[in-house]
């Protein structure tokens, strides 16, 4: 099967929803809302690796759920962060800040 | 698993799935309500959504794997599912269950045998610190081995590297003791120890006490421990029986101790009586090597330091203690004795290590024919379900899924073969215990117990996979597709190679097997073709009986009561002959001593060859069938007027004086002090110590002897009747044997009751244990590498109908048909067989030790097998070929 071009870089998503949740906590739909307009649509999370990603950082301790209701009036799973999950995310970023640096170097060099 | 424990992961899974499924449809509803807010039409919006989405199946499949409850479900369902699948095609199943369970089996049971005796640990505390202790003459006989009392009193005193140290006497028949004041005299097995040898070991007693050092001075009381079992059948148990008095060989000893029921002497069987060995440092004379030793090396000693340590103190006995008289220091110094150290469980094992591990790599090699057949069953199986696998993948089933169906379906099969296997396994052990050569040391120790659960499931496990990889790396590595068609035209090659490889390996180790069982069949053949040196050995009833000196205290009356008993034997209806000696031929009973010849002169200080030494009645060499060569037979008058005479054996005389009937006349005797003895007879060569070892030379002495050994006069005692009946080893024969004995002396208890050819047969127990092993292990190798043959072309034909059908419809002659069926069959077999002989040349030199008369590489073996074997594997092609020939080419088209 062929994937959309702009689909969440592998290793990323973890990431990116760590960092989405640093607001507060959010559902899943609203994740992937979220990761779209604040990339400008350029990033788009696939949800069928999403809800495994989500478990799977459940399981790690890095973000906890729990069940809520949407401004809509909608039962919704909400996840949040834990304290695990921040200095997760500041470890993320701080590769992630690296990685980007040293590609830009490399595209830098003439 | 608890019912608890099911439910509550039952409750786990039930919630996991319905959160996800909520979970999931709030995501849904949310995106179609965008949708709709958008523009859509609300069921476009939710086609949207749900095709945004994509696989919902997976996603929640992938999500469940996360929490290890929904990995552990999703086991649960793929293992139901795959014992489902088994039992819709049950005799597919039954046949890999069974093929498995048979190699599983046989491998559980040798692994437990090797386990007991070979790998698991001697049951004493810290059993790596024990060591057997002994002394080898390196210059006379480096077999020989045995450590003397002085070597004892300065290893005890002046040792730098053992805890402690006890010598004992040997275990054989000469150490059983008359035990009377009971209802019945009893001849019972006896230790003889130092105080060292229940201390190094570890022994604490259940009642009493064991010994101490006072109890071996040689003025002590007379003492005796009680073994469990001997307490338990003549005190009933009673902890009274500690205090008591108990008559050994007509000494009142006091009781002291029981030891508790899980002590075992080494490898000693039956064991009654432990007693004080009292030796006396004031008469110790150096020489007497026939004790042997155990010792407790200090923590952290190695073997090496310890012979180190041996091989300083031997000067120093040889400087403590005098030779005895008749013997020159000299003749001992130049004996060049040498430490003998080993670790103790090697000691007790011996070389019967080899034996275990040739038989286990052999059915090793039948286990992995096994797992070939299964594994062919499964490729077969894998290929019809093609279809099915292909619908998997299709509907979205990953790589790693598939696999792990298969795999489970695999680790299914080998699970309930190693469930039967195990049952296999304790069948076999007892007919393994059974079988095995008499001696087989530490056969208490053989069971199944945890180690052997643990290989047991370690194998099921490793052939579950191997089996199982084999269809799951062909299958999976290529995607089937749906579309391919259920017509099969002809088979490529592609599609046998994997079959053809595991058919040609089953053919190359059933070979391997096969060659080695033939060459124990060769040596059991040598073996029975070898001149024992008598004759007839069924027909020779032997026992011993023991005349203590408490019933006949002077020694020139013991060969009376003795030529009484020979002629109260002689006396019984049906029997030939009879006679009395000192040991039979092959009992393990052997002395041996330096023996000059008057003609010849030694060295100062070279000691003369060692000789096997044996005390016979008259009429000995008669009663055996040993065949006198020159000269005459002892006579009684020789026995009771010591007149100084001897004989020899044939290979004796001709390495002295060239034929036998120059050895007459010629005087021999032990030492110095000794009177000459004159040669009066050359007699056969015997093979006293087995079949397998060439003969010792013997020297034959009467059994009453002056000045002989250093001794004034002495008789022998422990002696083994020989009677020669045709009724030989038949209850009713014994108990006329024993009413003949005790008409002369009703308190002589009769020990070793055998036929010689009990002896005879057991010193060719190794060879046919090795050949009935492998013979087994070979026959199931036969049979299931034909049985795998056979399936491999029949499934090949099966599939290859129509084509065949083509073929003889256009005008094939039904021969090509069966040679193109045949044909692939012996490129198989000649590749196999190529691969088989590769491997025997390389592999038989393991078992060179264990033959006798043939060599590891015998061409006449590896051809006789090889045809053998490849008649076999033809015969399984043939079957299928002529089906294949006899293709209707209309009912052939009529398949598709």
């Amino acid at each position: 099967m062929a994937k959309p071009q702009n689909d969440v870089l592998q290793g990323t998503l973890a990431l990116l929803v760590l960092k989405s949740l640093v607001r507060g906590p959010m559902h899943g739909y609203g994740i992937t809302l979220h990761i779209q307009l604040i990339s400008k649509d350029v990033l788009r999370v696939e949800e069928g690796s999403l809800y495994p990603a989500l478990h799977r950082m459940e399981q790690d301790g890095w973000i906890s759920a729990e069940w809520g209701t949407t401004e809509n009036n909608r039962r919704a799973r909400y996840y949040q962060l834990t304290a695990r999950g921040r200095k997760q995310l500041a470890e993320e970023e701080k590769n992630w800040a690296r990685l980007s640096q040293a590609v830009a170097q490399v595209l830098q060099f003439v | 698993m608890s019912l608890f424990v099911r439910l509550k992961a039952m409750i786990q899974r039930d919630r996991l799935d319905r959160d996800l499924d909520e979970e999931l449809r709030s995501h849904l509803e949310m995106r179609a309500a965008d949708n709709v807010a958008a523009g859509m039409a609300p069921a476009e919006a939710r086609y949207a959504a749900q095709r945004r989405f994509g696989n919902t199946m997976l996603m929640k499949e992938d999500t469940r794997a996360t929490h290890l409850i929904g990995w552990l479900d999703t086991a649960a369902r793929d293992l139901r599912y795959a014992v489902r699948t088994l039992r819709r095609s049950p005799s597919f199943t039954a046949v890999a269950v069974l093929t498995l369970a048979l190699g599983i089996g046989a491998t559980t049971a040798i692994f437990s045998v090797l386990d007991g005796v070979v790998l698991k640990p001697l049951s004493y505390p810290h059993p790596e610190q024990l060591v057997s202790v002994e002394v080898t003459p390196l210059a006379l006989d480096p077999s020989l081995r045995g450590i003397a009392p002085e070597d004892y009193f300065v290893f005890r005193d002046q040792s730098r590297t053992f805890q402690d140290i006890g010598i004992y006497a040997e275990t054989d028949t000469d150490r059983d003791v008359n035990v009377t004041g009971f209802a019945e005299p009893e001849r019972v097995h006896a230790l003889d120890v130092t105080h060292g040898v229940l201390s190094v070991l570890g022994i604490s007693p259940m009642f009493g006490r064991i010994f101490s050092p006072s109890d071996d001075s040689p003025d002590a009381p007379p003492t005796a421990i009680l073994t469990y079992g001997y307490w338990q059948r003549k005190f009933s148990a009673e902890p009274s029986a500690v205090g008591k008095t108990i008559i050994a060989d007509g000494m009142a000893r006091q009781i002291i101790g029981v030891l508790p029921r899980n002590f075992r002497f080494l490898d000693a069987q039956d064991l009654a009586l432990i007693l004080p060995l009292q030796l006396d440092h004031n008469k110790t004379y150096l020489g007497n090597f026939s004790y042997f030793g155990i010792a407790r090396l200090n923590a952290g000693t190695t073997l090496t330091q310890a012979s180190a340590d041996v091989a300083r103190m031997l000067p120093i006995t040889l400087d403590t203690f005098p030779p005895p008289p008749g013997l020159s220091l000299d003749l001992l110094k130049n004996a060049r004795l040498a430490p003998y150290l080993l670790p103790l469980k090697q000691d007790v094992v011996g070389n019967v290590g080899l034996l275990l591990w040739v038989l286990m790599g052999g059915i090793g090699m039948v286990l992995l024919i096994a797992c070939a057949n299964v594994a062919n069953l499964l490729l077969v199986r894998t290929e019809g379900r093609q279809h099915e696998l292909a619908l998997r993948a299709a509907l979205g089933a990953g790589r790693w899924r598939i696999a792990a169906l298969l795999l489970w379906e695999s680790a299914v099969i080998g699970l309930l073969g190693s469930i039967f296997g195990l049952g296999l396994a304790w069948a076999a052990l007892r007919f393994l215990v059974a079988l095995a050569p008499a001696g087989l040391p530490r056969i208490s120790d053989i069971g199944i117990n945890l180690p052997v659960l643990l290989f047991t499931l370690a194998i099921a496990l490793l052939t579950s996979l191997l089996f199982g990889l084999i269809p799951v790396l062909k299958y999976t590595a290529v995607r089937a597709v749906l579309t391919e068609t259920a017509r099969t035209l002809g088979q490529s090659r592609e599609r046998h190679r994997a079959r053809n490889f595991l058919v040609t390996a089953q053919v190359a180790l059933a070979l391997v097997l096969l060659i080695c069982s033939g060459l124990m069949i060769r040596t059991f053949h040598a073996l029975t073709q070898v001149n024992p040196g008598f004759v007839r050995p069924a027909e020779l009833q032997t026992f011993r009986i023991s005349i203590p000196d408490s019933d006949v205290p002077d020694d020139a009356d013991v060969p009376r009561i003795e030529q009484q008993i020979q002629d109260k034997l002689t006396a019984i209806p049906g029997v030939s002959s009879g006679a009395f000696s000192s040991a039979v031929p092959m009992d393990g009973d052997s002395r041996f001593d330096n023996v000059f010849a008057a003609d010849r002169t030694y060295a100062q200080g070279a000691p003369p060859p060692l000789r096997h030494l044996l005390f016979v009645s008259p009429g000995y060499f008669h009663t055996l069938g040993i065949p006198l060569i020159a000269g005459r037979d002892l006579s009684w008058d020789d026995t009771y007027k010591r007149v100084p005479v001897a004989l020899i054996s044939e290979n004796f005389a001709i390495e002295y004086w060239r034929t036998p009937a120059e050895a007459l006349g010629k005087r021999i005797r032990i030492n110095t002090v000794d009177d000459w003895r004159q040669i009066v007879g050359v007699v056969g060569d015997v093979r006293d110590d087995g079949i397998h070892k060439p003969a010792r030379t013997d020297v034959y002495w009467p059994t009453l002897l002056a000045k002989f050994q250093s001794h004034p006069l002495r008789a022998k005692r422990h002696v083994t009747f020989e009677v020669r009946s045709p009724l030989a080893g038949s209850e009713s024969f014994m108990s006329q044997i024993r009413q003949a004995v005790w008409s002369v002396d009703a308190n002589l208890p009769l020990a070793s009751v055998y036929t010689l050819n009990y002896f005879y047969t057991k010193s060719m127990a190794r060879a046919s244990f090795t050949l009935v092993m492998l013979g087994i292990a070979g026959a199931m190798a036969l049979l299931l590498g034909a049985v795998g043959l056979y399936g491999v072309i029949a499934y090949s034909v099966s599939q290859r109908t129509r084509e065949i059908g083509v073929r003889i419809a256009l005008g094939a002659q039904r021969r090509d048909v069966m040679s193109l069926v045949l044909g692939e069959g012996v490129s198989v077999i000649l590749i196999g067989l190529a691969i088989g002989l590769a491997g025997s040349l390389a592999l038989t030199t393991f078992l060179s030790s264990l033959l006798v008369g043939v060599t590891a590489t015998d061409p006449l073996t590896f051809a006789g097998v090889a045809v053998l074997l490849a008649l076999v594997a033809l015969a399984a092609c043939y079957i299928p070929a002529r089906r294949a020939m006899r293709v209707d080419p209309v009912v052939a088209l009529r398949y598709e």
